[in-house]
Parts: C-alpha cells; sequence; structure tokens
C-alpha cells in the first residue's frame, strides 16, 4: 500500500466504516511510515475542531413561529388580511388566483377522462415553486388569497403529499433494491423522459436544477438507478420549449417520450449518465 | 450550508411545515430525523441553484463573527476566532462537499444515513467526506499543528 492509497482510507479509519483487511492494511503502512502517521494525527485533529464546533441554535422564537405558521387560520381573520391589503398587491393576486382555478378546472375536466393523468398533474403544480413559497408570502405579507390558493392544492391527501414524497422516496429508497423504485417513479409519472449523456452528472444535474429555476419551475427530485441519475423536474408548459432548446446546449439532450398534449406543468424525468 | 442566517431559518420553517404537511403519508422508511435531513437539503440545494442566489451570501462575514456565550473573554475569543476560520473554510468548499461534512461531522449522520439523504452511493460519500476534510485541514492547520 503506498502513502497515498493509505491516506485515501484515513477519513473511513477514524469513522470505522473500513473492512478489516482495509484497516489491516492501513495499520501495517502506518506502522513502517512515520508521515503518514503525522498526517493521520493531522486529520483527526481537523475532524476534532469540526465536530467542537460551536452548535447554531435556532433563533429565539423560532418553534413558535413554525408553530403559527402550521396553525390553519380561522376564516374571518383571513377575511379581515384580504380586506387591509392594498390594490397593488391584491390586484395580480387576485390575477393569480383566477389562473390557478382555470387550471385546476382543466385538469378535472381533463381528469374526467384520464383519472391517473390528473392525480399525476396535480401534485407538480404546488411542487414546482417550492422553493419561492418563503421569498413570496414574505413579499406580499402572508395573503390571504394564497393561504386560500395553499389550502386548496392540500385539501386532498394525495397532492399534499408529493413535494416532500418525492424527496422521502427517492432518499428513502435510494441505495436499496432497484424493483421497488422504478416502480414507484412509474406510479408518480413523469410526462416526459429524457436522455442527456455526461460524464459530470452532478454537474450536469446542478445545471438542470438552475435551468428549472430560471423557467419559473424547479427540481423536484432524484433517484440514482445503476449508472444513471434521474434528475425530476417540473416546468411551467408555455416555458417547455424553452426547456427543450436551453437543455440542448448542455449536451445532447434526446426527448425519448413526450405526450401529445402537455399538462400545465410539464414533470420531466431526465436520465443523466455515460 | 447557506452561509446565512436568515436564508438558514426560512429553509428550516419551511423544513417543518413541509414535514408537517406529509406527516400522515411518512410511513418509517427511513428515521424521522433523516427524512427532516432530506427534505432540508434538498431545499437548501434548491436555494443554492437558483440564480439570483450569488447575491444572498452577503452576511457570511456576520455569520462567521457570531459571539458565542462562553464566561470566560479569553476563551471566548479563541474560540470564536477559531469558529469564524471553521464556518469561513466551510462555507469555501464546493456544494457537493460541504453538505457531506455538514452532515456527518456537525450533524452526526452515518455514512449510509448521508448516502440516504443525498441519494448517493456510500462510496461517494466516503469520497466527498475525505476531500472535505482534505480542504479542511489544509486551511486550518494554524489551529491544528
Amino acid at each position: 500500500m503506498t502513502c497515498h492509497d493509505a491516506r485515501e482510507l484515513f477519513s473511513g479509519l477514524l469513522d470505522e466504516t473500513l473492512t478489516r483487511e482495509e484497516r489491516t492494511d492501513v495499520y501495517a503502512h502506518l506502522a513502517t511510515c512515520a508521515e503518514c502517521r503525522r498526517e493521520l494525527e493531522a486529520v483527526e485533529r481537523t475532524v476534532a475542531l469540526v465536530r467542537g464546533a460551536t452548535p447554531v441554535r435556532a433563533p429565539a422564537g423560532f418553534v413558535e413561529r413554525v408553530v403559527e405558521a402550521a396553525r390553519p387560520r380561522p376564516w374571518y381573520r383571513r377575511a379581515a388580511r384580504a380586506a387591509l391589503l392594498p390594490w397593488p398587491i391584491k390586484l395580480p393576486l387576485s390575477a393569480a388566483a383566477l389562473l390557478l382555478v382555470g387550471g385546476l378546472a382543466v385538469l378535472i375536466v381533463r381528469g374526467t377522462r384520464e383519472p391517473e393523468r390528473a392525480a399525476q398533474t396535480v401534485p407538480a403544480s404546488p411542487s414546482a415553486p417550492a422553493p419561492e413559497t418563503f421569498s413570496d408570502r414574505r413579499a406580499v405579507g402572508e395573503s390571504a388569497e394564497r393561504e386560500r390558493a395553499q389550502a386548496k392544492s392540500e385539501a386532498p391527501p394525495a397532492p399534499a403529499a408529493p413535494p416532500v414524497a418525492d424527496e422521502r422516496r427517492d432518499t428513502a429508497i435510494a441505495g436499496r433494491a432497484e424493483a421497488p423504485r422504478a416502480t414507484v417513479s412509474e406510479a408518480a409519472g413523469p410526462d416526459v423522459i429524457a436522455r442527456l449523456p455526461t460524464a459530470g452528472r452532478d454537474t450536469t444535474e446542478r445545471e438542470l436544477a438552475a435551468l428549472a429555476t430560471r423557467l419559473a419551475g424547479a427540481q423536484t427530485g432524484r433517484r440514482l438507478a445503476g449508472d444513471v441519475l434521474v434528475v425530476e423536474l417540473a416546468i411551467p408548459r408555455d416555458r417547455y420549449d424553452d426547456f427543450r432548446r436551453e437543455a440542448a446546449r448542455l449536451g445532447d439532450y434526446r426527448t425519448e417520450s413526450e405526450p401529445p398534449a402537455l399538462p400545465d406543468t410539464v414533470r420531466i424525468a431526465v436520465h443523466l449518465g455515460p | 450550508m447557506l452561509g446565512n442566517r436568515a436564508e438558514a431559518e426560512e429553509i428550516a420553517q419551511e423544513t417543518f411545515l413541509r414535514a408537517h404537511r406529509a406527516l400522515p403519508e411518512f410511513r418509517g422508511e427511513a428515521r424521522l430525523g433523516t427524512w427532516l435531513y432530506a427534505i432540508a437539503s434538498r431545499l437548501c440545494l434548491n436555494r443554492l441553484a437558483a440564480p439570483d442566489r450569488r447575491l444572498a451570501r452577503s452576511d457570511d462575514e456576520a455569520l462567521a463573527a457570531a459571539p458565542s456565550h462562553e464566561p470566560d473573554a479569553a476563551a471566548t475569543l479563541e474560540r470564536s476566532e477559531r469558529d469564524a476560520a471553521l464556518r469561513e473554510a466551510i462555507a469555501a468548499l464546493p456544494e457537493e462537499r460541504r453538505i457531506v461534512v455538514i452532515l456527518r461531522d456537525l450533524e452526526g449522520l452515518s455514512y449510509d444515513e448521508i448516502a440516504e439523504v443525498l441519494a448517493l452511493e456510500p462510496g461517494t460519500v466516503r469520497s466527498r467526506l475525505h476531500r472535505a476534510r482534505m480542504d479542511l485541514k489544509a486551511k486550518l492547520e494554524r489551529f491544528t499543528s
């Protein structure tokens, strides 16, 4: 074992995650190499320094704020807040609420023909703007319209869960058997499946996430399937063409399947791999 | 992870709200804590990927200089200097190394849990953690020698 090989295993040695053979090899090397012993001590001191850092505590009132934000407000308080909002805020919000109602109507109409498809599409809309939720809410002062819109999207049990459920599914199943993951993924059902061969999966994933955010969408999940990293994105339909064009700049982006009519929020699964 | 106290608080709050909403769907396949870390990590990475994010890291220094609460003045000074250097060094790590070292050495998750939270192979976790620690060792030498 060379010094380089031994040093690659120092982190694992300190965390006791090496196999018995690896540990034996490292100790055998350390017994004969004073330089590596000093290096191991330095790594150990660094890890101790990091672990000894003063823990960051939640600021005063944090728990109360979370509880307050999670508590549903009575209708009369929401109505009072709405009445007090200035028109420059109220008008765009009303317009947005109208659009949302229109979008839901389309989904419901489509749902009568394709119930399964509607079940996939509805959750995408609350998940798409997820990262912006707070800044939006802050900007308009927790508007009643927004709360109502949120309540609407949360009302049925299925749509409420997916943004987080997707994350949980990805993480809970990651690293385990592939079969159940594939089943769950099919149940969630992306609208579009595409491939983007890349040597740097993580970089390309970040570029795709940034692209989605730029186009008013968001990354909604990720999962590993062997060598392939599947990145799940939600993009508004009117930006989907922009997405395809921009994604083609990242590499040899190819659409494998795409429905004839796209939903308001298009769920895209991009397979990144060699 | 974000280098911005206000943003961190927002993400923490959003994490609990999302978990609260989706709790009925939680089937216990992962530990509750791991599930929360998964939500928080995803929210952080999404926030970091946002194009306007570059403007948001203005209070790194303020965060690094946050005083601790020890009674002894000399110890307080030494500790806050060390913490400041440490936070600065962690903030300078590439994102994918930073999140792994935070989850392992500050939050105490196991390699398997980190792999689960970030949907990575355990081998990838190990190598990223190693690189992160090597970077930190180089930057924090004056506190460890």
